[in-house]
């Protein structure tokens, strides 16, 4: 790793160990490359929220106090995801935060420049509006910056050097990946009025059914997780029991309360007994379930 | 990150080789929180029958509001199944003045709320105020 600190002098956030390995590409070139790809994974990852109107006014009209807060949240995930799988490969904790703040900078502007186009954003609109608005698609995309590295490879010495980074993660690294994948995938459909109305049209059983099934579903993909030679996979216990309660209930609980968080965070089961709230989370927490289990096998 | 380097027996991929006591914990405090979501539905489920929604409506408040007032009404719903499309109806008991408002759902054991405009000030007059109707989500 002694290279990467010798970078230390290369312009802050696009420093990169391959620089070396590949001297004939410039330095210049590289960050424009990983600029190129950061911002390619903003908009790949945030295109459908970008067209979802819930999200505009959402954007416009939800708690500033929320948004703020969820915002604030973004920072420590994005912290852990670049730690685990950034846009380029990473020296310290205090590459990560510059990492985190560069790709939260890209979905930032990637999201004025889509919402501008939409005409979402227009400039009679107030400051409030337009902020709001832009701040919460912001998170989205930013998650989608520093996705970029790992789903959208240039090429295979890239590739092995992730990997290597990957194999760091201990347990409550994989626990932190999942709430990673959670809020990821469940965002995508979360401010849609669906995950309301879908509630509303489920009775309890349908409600406890869903739970069993994003339960199996959940353990299936810890499964073809533990036992599919994934290195990052490896525990020492396997058996089913230790397994299903390790990563599968303990996932499960994990996104459970993400789902909880960001519904409340949307407004959507503000005033709502329990009961509904409880259904309404594990609605969500079916997307959330697949996100959180899946991202062990992608990230 | 840094609570790896706290367990002494590692394995070559610089893990401990038998589960430490924490993950159990963690799985029991997981455990607990899926038992309990999933428990309390299945309670709801096997103790309360499917009633249709019990949906009142309660005066807020009755302010002037532009040219004229603004009635504000909370929604109840203390039936068990969700309501949509709830039609709410402010009458002048003088007939002289109708208005409506729809609420998109009111979830069940939940409240909504809403207002009416009235040009008139239902203060003065005797106000009423009923659910017209309601559709299945």
């Amino acid at each position: 790793m002694g290279e990467i600190i010798n970078e230390r002098e290369l312009p802050p956030s696009f420093m990169n160990s391959k620089a070396k390995a590949e001297p004939e590409r410039s330095e210049t070139k590289q960050f424009f490359i990983h600029l190129a790809r950061a911002f390619g994974g903003a908009i790949l990852f945030s295109f459908p929220l970008l067209m979802t109107m819930e999200m505009w006014q959402l954007g416009a009209y939800m708690n500033g106090l929320r948004l703020a807060l969820f915002t604030l949240l973004t920072v420590p995930l994005l912290v852990g995801l670049s730690y685990y799988d950034g846009f380029e490969a990473t020296s310290g904790v205090l590459d990560d935060i510059v990492d985190t703040f560069v790709a939260y900078a890209i979905g930032f502007t990637s999201s004025i420049v889509m919402l501008f186009l939409f005409g979402v954003i227009k400039p009679e609109m107030s400051a409030d509006e337009i902020i709001g608005k832009i701040s919460l698609q912001s998170v989205i995309a930013s998650f989608g910056a520093m996705f970029a590295q790992s789903l959208l490879l240039g090429d295979d010495q890239e590739k092995e050097e992730s990997e290597n980074r990957q194999r760091s993660a201990s347990y409550f690294g994989e626990l932190f990946l999942m709430a990673v994948g959670a809020v990821f995938l469940s965002m995508s459909v979360a401010p849609t009025e669906e995950m309301n109305l879908i509630s509303y049209q489920m009775t309890d059983w349908h409600t406890i059914a869903l739970a069993v099934v994003t339960l199996l579903l959940m353990h299936a993909f810890v499964y073809a997780v533990e036992f599919s030679g994934h290195e990052k996979a490896i525990s020492p216990d396997k058996s089913f029991l230790s397994v299903f309660l390790r990563f599968t209930v303990v996932g499960y609980a994990i996104v459970l309360l993400i789902s909880f968080y960001i519904l409340w965070t949307f407004g959507s089961i503000d005033d709502m007994a329990f009961a509904e709230k409880l259904k309404t989370t594990i609605v969500l927490g079916f997307p959330a379930a697949i996100g959180a289990s899946a991202s062990r096998l992608i990230l | 990150m840094a609570e790896e380097k706290s367990e002494n027996q590692k394995d070559n991929q610089g893990r401990p080789k038998v589960t430490p006591v924490w993950e159990w914990i963690i799985a029991a405090v997981g455990l607990i929180l899926v038992v309990v979501a999933i428990g309390t539905t299945v309670y709801r489920a096997m103790t309360e029958e499917s009633t249709p929604p019990k949906l009142e409506v309660v005066i807020d408040s009755i302010s002037p509001n532009g040219d004229g007032y603004l009635v504000r009404f909370t929604v109840k719903n203390t039936g068990n199944q969700t309501a949509a499309a709830v039609a709410v109806e402010g009458k002048l008991k003088d007939e002289s003045e109708t208005g409506t408002a729809t609420l998109t759902y009111v979830p069940s054991n939940s409240e909504r709320r809403g207002g009416i405009f009235f040009t008139k000030n239902p203060q003065q007059f005797d106000l009423q105020i009923r659910v017209t109707g309601y559709e299945e989500p």
